[in-house]
């Protein structure tokens, strides 16, 4: 099936809780020559994703600036947005990659976790 | 980066579903294609996701659903999607498969 309208991710099952690494990397702009500037269109980050138990990365546009979280700070993605491109190579075969892209990175407020723990108990 | 699989929220992504019929019985690999069934693949309708049908694989312990009338408002337990790539000459598409523990009939009350 093709899913033409994309798909609306639910991010706290599918990544589970989510911890700040690193910056991954940095895409520049290229000018009408093809020639890279120094203006940032995105910035990649690495997220510690709990659910899958790997690295997983996430595209920030650069309006929503830099992001210096502390290393394991938990973080969640504001509208992430997941799609996919398929690659096929001769002798490889082929190979299905998903992109995340979100709108900014924002702390998960403290708050919210500590309550959690409480109402279990209830 | 490679994910196993994705959980996308049913209401956004798919919207009201509506049950098609049974299309397919996907069977265990066997000399002569009558190994025991392995799943089972639905049609089912998307108000949201109009432009294709969705396909929903159970496994075999959820039964063929003969109780689900066509047209008749569905909830799916557990859905996860995966992506599958193809390839049609020098190009390669991506087409999207939906897994779920089961299909069951909507409890309109709620």
């Amino acid at each position: 099936m093709r899913l033409a309208k994309g798909i609306a991710l639910d991010s706290i099952k599918t990544f589970g809780a989510l911890k700040f690494s690193a910056m991954r990397r940095e895409r520049f702009i290229n000018d009408d020559e093809g020639n890279q500037t120094t203006e940032i269109s995105e910035r990649t980050f690495d997220l510690k994703s709990f659910e899958k138990g790997k690295m997983i990365q996430v595209s920030i546009p650069a309006t929503a600036g830099e992001k210096k979280f502390d290393y394991n700070q938990l973080v969640e993605m504001v509208n992430p947005v997941i799609d996919t491109v398929a690659s096929y190579e001769f002798g490889a075969g082929m190979s299905v990659a998903w992109y995340l892209k979100a709108d900014d990175l924002i702390p998960v407020n403290h708050n919210k976790i500590q309550e959690k723990p409480t109402n279990e108990k209830k | 980066m490679e994910l196993d699989y994705i959980i996308p929220k049913v209401r956004e992504t798919f919207g009201r579903l509506e049950f098609g019929k049974m299309i397919e019985e996907i069977r265990e690999p066997s000399r002569n294609n009558n190994g025991r069934v392995a799943s089972r693949r639905f049609s089912v309708f998307s108000d949201i996701q109009k432009a294709d049908n969705i396909e929903i694989i159970l496994p075999a312990a959820a039964g063929v659903k003969a109780s689900i009338k066509q047209d008749s408002p569905i909830d799916l337990v557990n859905p996860r999607v995966i992506a599958v790539g193809y390839r049609v000459e020098n190009q390669s598409f991506v087409k999207y498969e939906c897994y779920a523990d089961d299909i069951v009939k909507k409890d309109l009350a709620k």
